[in-house]
């Protein structure tokens, strides 16, 4: 009987619980699925950046400082490489299952160049200029190779008086080749090729030339393996083009690791340990991935014998890096994120407080007799408790097996705690509210007002955000920094929100007397009773204020995070681009340049010169700048957008005295005096102005500008630009733009558009996932916005149905009835927009100041951004839907406020 | 206060509670108004005994009874029901007086039963609340009282398919479910009509006499002071008269009901004269009172003084 009983009175008030169900359902499904889907943005985001980086920038590489080369004299080599199979099996736990396995590059070089010229008994191949050799040893490499013709290369036995033997003779290093590099040589097997300016010191003290011979020739078992990634021209020699002197082919001479430490004391060569370790890309756990990598990079490895000095490496991985980055823009992501859904999570359970109070509220007299009867207070809130967990619980475990269903990855154990929390949240508050009373009373008898506590409690919470905020101020930019949830960050939000609804609840009779007075003087009941009961009726529901001034000032934020973002990518992309469109690679001839600048949708184009290393002398001081040689008239129209853009001064383009006028940097020295630079000749300059940078021209500090056609004029030179910047119309169409564009240069070099790279940046799954929390949230909130207006409607229709009884009795009119309705929430409504528009303007100012944007926008903390139009229309959006709540809730409100009034009714 | 055994019967007598009220005194108060709802009322109900409380809106007797049923807590004065001080009860005190030492039934059937249980159900929600009797047993006892209030037909049925006796008397049978010592029922006919009231009341007069319960009935409608052995009437919060009713069988063996009607005399001896007295003699400010030997005699104040600041209607005797 007990059980059926509590069943009856569980079911008796159906409304009120299935709204507490799909309350509960839906926050448990966002709550379960909000980590899971951050956890699978982060992934992403980690795949999309590890996917930018190569093999080769991802393995962990080292060269070594200090110390004497590893050599195989004294068998260091053999150490040398347990040495590094330690360093990968002391690795981390997520480290070391990426870590392949530990290689020695050793190079034998000249101090000064990285690649020997050889000449041989054969002559140089057609069209060869000449033959250069990288001479080096790997140890192991035997099994990444098959020989083709000849034999590996044995070790080199070293001079012969290094030996037993006397004399003066100088054996031949043994090398081998690929197949590629031999055939391109012009080598066979067999060969000896002399060494240019490799030298062996006699024993006399005279030099002694020294040669190498082709042992053998050898193809790769796996050429597309990384392996040959991590050396230089291993498989392929390299072809190097010198305008004047013609081609140069280099390859790669292996020899055998143990000659290296004879060539390293008999010869002026000099050995150069390098290590490669490849990493394969994981993304299970990023952050303790790169504290690990950090850990393994963060320390010099000695590698062998390290009595005279020993060799060392610093180990670096570009992963750090992209790591850091995806990192940062991930933790940003998530902050902003969390900022903009710490508001709908509060009004979530503020939702479902109003809705097990609904709950209770409706089974008033039931509640009240059973408790009359002898039901102890244990017994009645332990029955809505029990009634709670029993709706809330499954309600929860449904919303979260949804989400764990739709989301990627598995769940983890802490992602349920918010979840578990919402499925208890109606026990606690059914379980909680005040239980009704049989005594009959009279309402504005008796009970002590609460209004005493209620501001106490008011204050508290605008002192408290406003801590929080001071707080979160002061903090900075390491609010985000920590690899941690900051709860105060995440509160703050919320917390100012709740403090404006609380501020705008209180400040809403202020205006609402003024519309009363007006409503006053009008022969219109419903407006002079409406605008009467909203100033007088106290509590007009803090829930729907805070729930719609949320929605509206998410909707808000986001459109100005968006703007203030796109600006920030926008802005940092064309600083870096230099224009709209960028040209580089091949030499631009002026013809191309007309071609481009004479489509529809191009404003201007300028060329740059870029001159790298050009000596520049003032006075007695001469230093290596970058010499821009540019279109001096029209860069500053073709850079007009662009942040940081060099300012030019006008008639540059007309000598000063028989000078050349020039810009330089800041770093070369405000007030300089005449200076020239060598170009084949000396070109005289006259500074003319300084600027603090040039962006999208160069890097760097030192650099100066010209104009290109009176530098071509001054030196007779035919400078030929390699760059070409582009300025679009307005409204233009970028992509077209740039295929036009690729047309004329017949598809050489690289094209980059200011358009193309800020779409590629905001396709980030950071940056997408950040999209898309926005629009989750605003329509979340949106949604909580209806149900707090349809709960708050029908919690007030008892009282409105018995105003509503009486006014009709008198021979009010059932429009006016039913315009009292829309009293109650309109002015709330409006009230609720005001404040939501104000908050959502002031939130992202919050927000660059205290997460790390710089993967987003370029800089820490960027402008925020306001796009009034846009927001407008965002502004009206909301109106709208607000609009269509407000009919909607209306309407159902009437639906459950038809009462029927009974003479003597007490409730 | 509570009934010592365990009756499983429906009609297994309890011993009546007593309820003692003196100087009983109920304020509401709320900031710059204050409502004295009881003005020192005095009332003493033997146990066992069927009183029926009448008097007009307003004049305190729903009060008084929201106090009895434990609901509310008096200002001031003296109240116990079946030894139970109604001025100290908290909490789980409080608890036990509602589940076992009162029951009652209220005017509006909305009030007394749970609409979305049946008949059987209603009777069986403050016997399960108060978990003495589980399972068969409680069903048995359930059922019994629905057949004693001569309503088992309604057993399965929802208060809404009932009519308004059939609801009333499921609510009586909700009342002492419980076996309490004391019944109350404020204006439990207020909704029905004329032969159904009586059927009701008299239903109220059986329980009394079948199981003992003292019961205590609010209500303004004067006819209900036919069914009880004693009316007592509330005036501005205060009882002012009692009419008396017996049963007389004659020589002739004829039966005929006897009332008598008498003032109320609190401890320090102020009574109420009733409303038509004064009005007869047109009685104001102050009268004049004679002690005879066997009575007192009241005469009105030929003088008719202009009207002294504190208009009064009590005299001492």
């Amino acid at each position: 009987m007990r059980a059926r009983l509590l069943v009856r009175q569980a079911t008796s008030s159906p409304g009120a619980s299935v709204a507490i169900a799909v309350v509960v359902a839906i926050a448990a499904a966002l709550f379960a699925a909000w980590p899971q889907l951050s956890r699978a943005v982060f992934a992403d985001e980690i795949g999309y950046r590890s996917g930018e980086t190569s093999d080769t920038a991802r393995a962990l590489t080292g060269r070594q400082v200090g110390g004497w080369p590893v050599h195989a004299l004294d068998g260091s080599l053999a150490e040398a490489r347990d040495d590094l199979d330690a360093v990968v099996d002391s690795a981390g736990p997520l480290l070391r299952p990426l870590l392949g396995r530990p290689e020695l590059l050793l190079s034998v070089d000249l101090a000064s160049a990285d690649a020997l010229t050889v000449t041989g008994d054969t002559v140089d191949p057609p069209g060869l200029t000449g033959r250069e050799l990288r001479f080096r040893a790997i140890p192991g490499l035997e099994e990444h190779v098959r020989l083709v013709e000849g034999a590996a290369p044995e070790p080199w036995p070293g001079p012969s008086w290094f030996g037993t033997g006397g004399g003066r003779e100088v054996p031949p290093v043994p090398v081998m080749l690929s197949v590629a590099t031999a055939e391109r040589l012009g080598v066979v097997v067999g060969d000896v090729l002399v060494l240019e300016d490799a030298r062996l010191v006699s024993p006399e003290g005279g030099t002694l030339p020294l040669s190498a011979v082709v042992s053998g020739v050898f193809e790769a078992t796996d050429p597309s393996d990384s392996y040959w990634q991590h050396q230089l021209s291993g498989l392929e020699p390299l072809v190097r083009t010198d305008p004047q002197a013609g081609d140069f082919a280099i390859g790669a001479a292996y020899t055998n690791p143990e000659s290296v430490g004879l060539l390293q004391v008999s010869t002026n060569l000099r050995p150069r340990t390098d290590v490669w370790i490849p990493l394969a890309a994981g993304d299970d756990d990023p952050a303790a991935l790169l504290d690990e990598l950090i850990e393994v990079t963060s320390r010099q490895v000695p590698l062998g014998d390290q009595e005279f000095g020993g060799v060392r490496v610093e180990l670096e991985t570009a992963l750090v890096d992209v790591l850091r980055s995806a990192i940062t823009s991930q933790r940003g992501a998530a902050a902003v994120l969390a900022l903009v859904a710490a508001g709908p999570v509060g009004v979530m359970f503020a939702l479902l407080a109003l809705a097990c109070r609904l709950s209770v509220v409706r089974r008033r007299d039931t509640l009240a007799l059973a408790s009359a009867r002898g039901g102890a207070p244990v017994q009645i809130r332990g029955a809505l408790g029990l009634e709670g967990l029993v709706i809330g619980l499954p309600s929860a475990a449904l919303g979260a097996a949804v989400a764990s269903l739709l989301t990627p990855g598995p769940a983890a154990l802490g992602d349920l705690l918010l979840p578990l929390l919402a499925g208890v949240a109606p026990g606690v508050f059914l379980a909680g509210a005040a239980l009704p009373s049989l005594r009959t009373q009279r309402h504005d008898l008796g009970a002590p007002s609460r209004g005493g506590w209620r501001w106490v409690v008011e204050v508290l919470v605008v002192a408290v955000a406003a801590g929080a905020v001071y707080l979160l101020l002061s903090r900075g930019l390491q609010a985000t920094t920590s690899t941690t949830v900051d709860p105060l960050a995440t509160a703050t939000p919320l917390l100012v929100s709740l403090a404006a609804a609380v501020l705008a609840t209180r400040l809403f009779p202020v205006p609402m007397r003024a519309v009363h007075a007006v409503m006053r003087r009008r022969r219109d009941l419903a407006g002079f009773l409406g605008s009467a009961r909203a100033i007088r009726e106290t509590g007009a529901g803090l829930v729907p204020m805070l729930a719609l001034l949320v929605a509206t000032s998410i909707a808000v934020f986001s459109t100005t995070m968006l703007t203030t973002l796109q600006a920030g990518v926008a802005e940092s992309t064309r600083a870096s681009t230099g224009a709209d469109v960028r040209l580089v690679g091949p030499p631009y001839e002026d013809e191309t340049v007309a071609a481009i600048a004479a489509l529809p949708d191009v404003a201007a184009t300028a060329r740059v010169l870029t001159l790298p290393a050009t000596r520049l002398t003032e006075g007695t001081t001469t230093r290596q700048v970058t010499l821009l040689a540019v279109d001096t008239a029209v860069l500053g129209d073709v850079q007009a957008d662009v942040d940081g853009a060099v300012e030019l001064p006008g008639a540059m383009d007309t000598l000063v005295d028989g000078r050349v006028p020039v810009v330089v940097s800041e770093a070369l020295g405000v007030g300089a005096g005449p200076m020239n630079v060598q170009l084949g000749s000396v070109v005289d300059l006259e500074p003319v102005a300084t600027a603090p940078s040039a962006a999208g021209l160069v890097d760097g500090a030192l650099w100066a500008v010209v104009d290109l056609d009176l530098l071509r004029e001054v030196t007779g030179q035919n400078l030929v630009p390699r760059m070409t910047l582009v300025a679009l119309r307005p409204g233009a169409d970028s992509e077209a733009a740039g295929d036009a564009i690729a047309e004329i240069v017949g598809g050489v070099g690289t094209i980059a558009t200011t358009a193309a790279v800020q779409s590629d940046f905001l396709a980030s799954p950071s940056a997408v996932a950040m999209q898309r929390g926005f629009v989750v949230t605003l329509a979340l909130s949106t949604l909580q916005s209806v149900l707090a207006l349809v709960l708050t409607l029908v919690l007030a229709a008892p009282a409105r149905g018995r105003l509503i009884a009486v006014l009709r009795t008198l021979g009010t009119s059932a429009r006016d009835a039913r315009r009292l309705v829309s009293w109650e929430v309109v002015p709330l409504a409006a009230t609720a927009l005001v404040a939501g528009t104000v908050l959502g303007l002031a939130l992202p100012h919050l927000v660059v100041a205290t997460v790390d944007l710089s993967t987003f926008a370029g800089r820490a903390s960027p402008p925020v951004v306001y796009d009034w139009a846009r927001l407008g229309l965002v502004l009206a959006g909301v109106v709208a839907v607000v609009a269509t709540t407000l009919l909607a809730a209306t309407a159902v409100a009437r639906r459950l406020s038809l009462t029927v009034l009974r003479i003597g009714d007490a409730t | 206060m509570s009934t010592p055994t365990t009756p499983t019967t429906a009609r297994e007598r309890v011993a009546g509670g007593e309820i003692v009220c003196e100087d009983l005194v109920r304020i509401y108060a709320a900031e710059g108004i204050e409502v004295q709802a009881l003005q020192g009322l005095n009332l003493h109900v033997e146990a066992g005994d069927l009183v029926a409380i009448v008097g007009a809106s307003g004049s305190g007797k729903s009060t008084l009874l929201t106090i009895l049923s434990g609901l509310d807590t008096p200002t001031a004065g003296r109240a116990s029901v079946a030894g139970v001080d109604l001025l100290t009860l908290r909490g789980a005190r409080r608890v036990a007086y509602q589940r076992s030492t009162v029951g009652f039934v209220w005017q509006q059937t909305s009030r007394n039963l749970l609409p979305y249980l049946t008949a059987l159900e209603n009777v069986a929600l403050p016997m399960t609340l108060a978990g003495r009797l589980k399972g068969r047993e409680l069903t048995e006892r359930a059922e019994g009282l629905l057949e004693m209030l001569g309503v088992e037909h309604c057993r399965d049925k929802r208060p809404a398919a009932m009519s308004g006796g059939e609801q009333q008397r499921v609510a009586i049978a909700v009342a002492v479910a419980n076996s309490p010592q004391v019944l109350l029922a404020d204006e439990p006919t207020g909704e029905l009509d004329e032969a159904t009231s009586a059927e009701v009341l008299e239903m109220m007069r059986a329980v009394n006499a079948e199981t003992g319960v003292t019961v205590l009935i609010v209500t303004h409608d004067p006819t209900v002071s036919e069914h009880v052995r004693r009316t007592v009437q509330i005036r501005d919060g205060r009882t002012s008269t009692e009419v008396l009713r017996r049963r007389e069988t004659d020589e002739h063996g004829a039966e005929r009901h006897v009332a008598e009607e008498f003032a109320v005399l609190d401890r320090v001896g102020r009574l109420q004269l009733p409303e038509e007295f004064v009005s007869a003699l047109d009685l104001r400010h102050r009268v004049r009172l004679t002690l005879e030997d066997d009575h007192a005699g009241v005469w009105r104040d030929t003088r008719q003084d202009p009207p002294p600041a504190r208009p009064d209607e009590e005299e001492q005797a």
